[in-house]
């Protein structure tokens, strides 16, 4: 059975300490980024700012290729307007930078409240109207490269009012603590959403490839048998029996076998 | 495919609004609709609908909502796919795209990037292009890329059929699954306004149509507006080459003359499915319906059915059709 990964890009290791407790990950590399991992998680702290993000994102998703089944979560603290209370966690239902706006789906049901986020190249102090961080947009565009935008979940954490003083590690740990069971939660919804399976199984694509050698089938005919397999199954919801041909040397014999295997698949 | 809805967002649980339209009146109309709904501050609606990397079938789960300003062109020249039933002008507007339902033969999911539905919100624009065409007779189907009766949070339809009263050249197409009669039951019935209401066996709706009106449901809102002295089209189009073909198909046409007074039908047309081969290629991908993997005919860039095949399904239905309707109220698309 296929395993279903999150996977955890956070910058700092103060952000990810609670989290890494909560979900019970142990270290399992050092360099060049530190990952932390169990069967259902690869978290990965990637250092502050757009570059590291980034090149974390990168690394972690190049070290297992996720599957269609995957999701990926930042979580992190951000600057915010007064209009968020410190320690408060926020769902980012919109990503920007200074030239373009990024859209992960907001197709999980959650109980956080909701924002956009601005990702800005350094700590931001003045006010803004909107919360402010400094990986979300790399994080995003770096995993559509692996991932679809469904697949794609930012959380954020009022650490400030748009002050430039680096908190304390104890402060960060106050503030995502709170939070990390209902993290935990949301994961484990994520990894029930999805459900996507091939149409045909390992099996099936094996005798198929069996098939297509036996009968010396062309890419187009290769593509025609993949349809036919599918159409079969998906209309029945049964696998056909599929005999593989003892190897023939008339291409005429071997092109009326391949026709009546289509037909008898319809 | 099984998933665990009560981990999704409901439908329209986000609104998406482009920042030019946020304070004008229709969008606050919406808004008053689905007043639970997170409202998202947008540039411009392409910059949701059209980004990289969206799966159109996760979207289908939880809709979002895309309230936007249309910009030029407002109207289309209707498709090689649809019938122009003999008028010069015969165009499409997008007042929406994408639809409520969700039907598995649906050419949209191959067409679009995106499930969310965009609503167009500036509808006297699209009237005002329309007005120098109207010196002739002019066919305009409302409901094209969408079903707008079965989701119409702006009476568009209503606006459309207002229109329609004045310009005596406007002749609208609303093509529909929906069983929304109660709209426009309250409306003064038009002759320039068909109703196209697309009907399948149960057996269909079930298997293809998801989210759609059952056919009883739909046989009422036709029954209920014909009486009313409206002008209703029945389509059987799309038929689909089902297993079993003759025993879905042929009792659903009884049941379906049964159920209507044909002397109250305008027409009956009869079509199989059909679709532009770049947007099955699409839907291929997707890897969820056995529709996509039917072993189609590709002709013109359009997938078919083998001519065989498709002269048999739409004969046969044709021959059921003419015992209860005469011939010339009888169209099939084959034919055009």
């Amino acid at each position: 059975m296929e395993i279903l990964l999150i996977y955890l890009v956070i910058a700092l290791l103060a952000e990810a300490k609670p989290i890494i407790k909560q979900l019970k990950l142990t270290k399992t590399a050092d360099k060049p980024f530190k990952i932390f991992s169990s069967s259902k998680y690869r978290l990965i702290i990637s250092g502050i700012g757009k570059e590291r993000a980034t090149i974390a994102t990168s690394h972690l998703l190049t070290l297992i290729p996720p599957t269609a089944n995957d999701f990926l979560f930042n979580i992190g603290i951000c600057g915010a307007p007064k209009e968020f209370e410190i320690g408060e966690a926020i769902m980012i239902n919109q990503i920007s930078n200074s030239t373009k706006h990024f859209y992960p789906d907001m197709l999980l049901r959650h109980n956080f409240k909701e924002s956009e986020i601005l990702t800005v190249e350094s700590a931001q102090n003045g006010t803004h109207t909107t919360c402010v961080d400094m990986e979300s947009s790399a994080i995003f565009t770096t995993a559509l490269y692996f991932l679809k935008s469904s697949q794609l979940g930012f959380i954020k954490v009022v650490s400030d009012y748009f002050s430039s003083q680096i908190p304390t590690k104890e402060d960060v740990n106050s503030w995502i603590e709170p939070h990390v069971e209902s993290f935990e939660r949301l994961f484990e919804n994520a990894l029930k959403l999805r459900d996507k399976k091939p149409i045909l199984s390992k099996h099936l694509e094996e005798k198929s490839l069996e098939i297509a050698k036996s009968l010396r089938l062309s890419h187009s005919q290769k593509l025609q048998l993949s349809d036919a397999l599918k159409y079969y199954v998906l209309n029945k919801s049964s696998e056909p029996i599929l005999e593989v041909p003892d190897t023939k040397e008339n291409k005429l014999q071997r092109n009326s076998h391949f026709e009546l295997l289509i037909s008898s698949l319809k | 495919m099984s998933y665990s809805s009560h981990h999704l967002n409901e439908s329209f649980s986000h609104i998406y609004v482009e920042k030019s339209i946020i304070d004008s009146n229709n969008v606050l109309i919406v808004k008053n609709k689905f007043p639970r709904a997170k409202i998202v501050e947008i540039e411009h609606y392409k910059d949701v609908f059209n980004r990289p990397s969206q799966e159109y079938r996760e979207q289908k789960k939880s809709l979002s909502l895309i309230l936007a300003r249309k910009e030029e062109p407002y109207l289309y020249k209707g498709s090689q796919f649809s019938d122009d039933f003999g008028f010069e002008n015969f165009f499409y507007t997008p007042s929406m795209l994408n639809c409520l339902y969700d039907c598995e033969y649906c050419y949209l999911q191959g067409m679009y990037q995106s499930a969310s539905i965009v609503l167009f919100t500036n509808t006297e624009d699209f009237f005002t292009q329309l007005k120098p065409y109207l010196s002739k007779p002019t066919l305009v189907a409302i409901s094209y890329d969408t079903d707008l009766l079965a989701f119409d949070p702006l009476n568009q339809v209503e606006q459309w059929l207002n229109f329609a009263s004045i310009e005596q050249n406007l002749h609208i197409e609303l093509r529909t699954k929906s069983a929304n009669y109660r709209q426009l039951q309250k409306l003064e019935p038009n002759n320039r306004v068909t109703l196209a209401w697309t009907l399948s066996p149960q057996a269909i709706i079930d298997k293809y149509e998801h989210k759609t009106p059952s056919l009883q449901k739909r046989l009422n809102a036709i029954k209920i507006l014909s009486d009313a002295g409206w002008r209703v089209r029945i389509c059987f189009d799309p038929m689909l080459d089902v297993e079993n073909f003759d025993s879905i198909y042929n009792p659903f046409v009884d049941e379906v003359f049964s159920a209507l007074n044909a002397d109250k039908l305008s027409e009956c047309t009869i079509g199989t499915f059909r679709i532009g081969n770049k947007h099955l290629k699409n839907i291929k991908k997707m890897q969820h319906s056995a529709l996509a993997f039917y072993p189609y005919v590709i002709q013109n860039d359009m997938a078919l059915y083998p001519e065989d095949r498709n002269s048999y399904l739409i004969n046969s239905i044709k021959s059921k059709v003419v015992k209860h309707m005469p011939i010339e109220r009888v169209r099939t698309w084959q034919e055009q």
